[in-house]
């Protein structure tokens, strides 16, 4: 091997950068909004069993794939699959783990950097100066260039943040993995906490603002939010969000954890590690969440209210509802700038996650050097966001988070299962699971991740295939004039699946030919 | 907020703060700090 790979300086700093890329926006917007339309405290028990059937025994799979994988110098897909069997089709398939977090990247940064803009907006004081809904809706699609408005004429701040985003992002990157994302989580983590900590305190002692409604008191709101609906069991639905909202929290078949476990050294653990991640995770979510936004959305707007806001999509709940909230708080601009700090904090943590498996490739399997991957892939990421930032309004981006966010990941997640049971073999898998654990896996987890996660996982392919993958794929409710800018997003992805299936095919060709003897 | 909720609330705070403090600890029993010993596969 020409060049030694990088490792991690600690045990915590992997866990902190793997819950760092697994906590984000999703953790503070989208789940206390699924469990207020689910169920409320009753959303808690499919959510606990997803967590344990699905959650966990992907969280284990991938860290030990990317340990195996790293082991032989490899951090991606292609690389730990081709790793795995020698058989030529799978490292083509693995293209999936590379291609879906740079997919999500292209737009992710774009979306980080509105929370980068909104918290200098509200330390300023500008952002809370808007006084109601309309106007708050204004504000954002002035700046998102929706619309000039009194607010915005132009893209011109919205696009700033941007590049100030993208260069802190390929900064920590050029770092490497030490000195840059492990860096990052090691401060970025612990103040993600204490943010939380601070503003789920501010909104649990609101008691009742409003002395003329006394039924909007935060006893209430944390009624509203746990309450349980136990009809709400029977409804299938409701246990397929609950297993959709795992899947996404915990960032499992995305490819970001097979590449961060990649850089451990063969003998450090990863059930303790990556259940410690998970946990650590869950109180992002559960805990600092679930205290956040409905409650405070309930003391301040009602029940009503409440779920208008749930329902309003996570955007919505974030850019339009929570400033308005905390325009009714003394000092709401100071804890208005933290909740946008936090959620940066989140989306640098995640983003920084989404860089490292194409940098990892070109490292690995090109065996460039860090400044020259880093260069190549921010040239090329720069290039490619372009589009999700100016065709925003026409779904460029809902587009690319439709397949980069949802389908990728299932798919991927779904061969990662298949590739540890049937090409690496369960007992071979779980005894490559067991090196270096610092805990067991109990034992009824054999049987969970041999024949449960599976099946959870085909009929969650399923039903995303049924609700959500028919209906866009065929384009159902898009409007005529945003179609060719869908076909644009689809195009783009296809090209890059295209580029990146020759990247593969031209690496291993180089590399059989330089002597490792590798099939192409 | 109900029994219920309170019962909810309680034990879903409860089990992932376990969750997490019993990770912790056996991370900084078993000598969280630093990464474990050498790399023991040849470059």
């Amino acid at each position: 091997m020409s060049q030694e790979r990088e490792k991690w300086g600690s045990r915590i700093g992997i866990i902190l950068a793997v819950a760092g890329s697994a906590v984000g926006l999703g953790n503070f917007l989208r789940f206390p909004a699924k469990a207020t339309l689910n169920g409320g405290g009753a959303f808690i028990i499919p959510y606990f069993v997803a967590f344990l059937l699905l959650g966990i025994p992907l969280m284990w799979i991938e860290w030990t794939l990317g340990r195996y994988g790293g082991k032989s110098g490899h951090g991606t897909a292609p690389g730990i699959f081709d790793s795995i069997s020698k058989n030529r089709t799978l490292k083509y398939i693995g293209a999936i783990g590379v291609l879906g977090p740079f997919i999500i990247l292209v737009y992710y940064m774009y979306i980080e950097s509105w929370t980068l803009a909104y918290t200098f907006y509200s330390f300023s004081g500008e952002l809370l100066r808007t006084p109601d809904q309309n106007s708050m809706k204004e504000f954002l699609a002035g700046y998102q260039g929706l619309k000039s408005n009194n607010y915005f004429s132009n893209l011109g701040p919205a696009y700033i943040f941007f590049i100030l985003t993208f260069a802190a992002n390929f900064y920590f990157i050029y770092k490497g993995i030490q000195g840059g994302i492990e860096k990052l989580s090691r401060w970025g983590m612990p103040l993600l906490v204490i943010i939380g900590i601070i503003l789920a305190i501010r909104v649990l002692t609101l008691g009742t603002p409003d002395s003329a409604l006394p039924e909007q008191s935060i006893n209430n709101a944390l009624g509203f939010v746990w309450n349980p609906d136990f009809s709400q069991l029977l409804n299938a639905k409701v246990w397929l969000e609950a297993a959709g909202q795992i899947f996404f929290t915990l960032s499992v078949g995305i490819g970001v954890i097979l590449t961060y476990a990649s850089y451990l050294r063969s003998r450090d653990d990863v059930v303790l590690s990556g259940l410690t991640s998970s946990s650590l995770n869950e109180f992002c979510e559960v805990i600092l969440g679930g205290s956040i936004v409905i409650p405070a959305a309930f003391v301040f707007f009602g029940g009503a209210g409440a779920i208008a806001i749930a329902e309003s999509g996570t955007f919505n709940i974030g850019f339009i509802s929570m400033p308005l909230i905390f325009e009714k708080i003394p000092f709401g601009f100071v804890f208005s700038g933290l909740w946008f700090l936090l959620l940066f904090i989140a989306g640098i943590t995640s983003s920084v996650s989404l860089i490292q498996p194409m940098i990892a490739f070109l490292e690995d399997e090109f065996k460039f050097n860090r400044a020259k991957s880093t260069i190549i892939l921010g040239i090329v990421a720069f290039l490619a966001s372009q589009p999700a930032i100016f065709f925003l309004k026409n779904g460029f981006l809902d587009e690319l988070d439709f397949w980069g966010g949802t389908v990728f990941l299932i798919l991927f997640a779904t061969v990662e299962v298949f590739i540890f049971l049937f090409v690496m073999g369960f007992k071979k898998g779980w005894e490559e699971m067991h090196s270096g654990g610092l805990m067991r896996v109990p034992r009824f987890y054999k049987f969970i991740i041999r024949y449960i996660t599976p099946a959870f996982l085909l009929i969650l392919l399923g039903f995303y295939s049924y609700q959500q993958f028919i209906p866009v794929i065929f384009l159902e409710g898009v409007n005529e004039a945003d179609k060719p800018y869908i076909w644009g997003a689809r195009a783009l992805i296809f090209g890059f699946l295209l580029i990146f299936l020759f990247m593969i095919y031209y690496a291993w060709k180089r590399n059989a030919n330089n002597g490792k003897g590798e099939a192409v | 907020m109900n029994t219920g909720g309170m019962i909810f609330m309680a034990l879903s705070w409860g089990l992932i703060l376990f969750l997490s403090a019993i990770c912790f600890i056996r991370m900084i029993k078993t000598g969280n700090s630093e990464s474990t010993g050498p790399d023991d596969m040849p470059d």
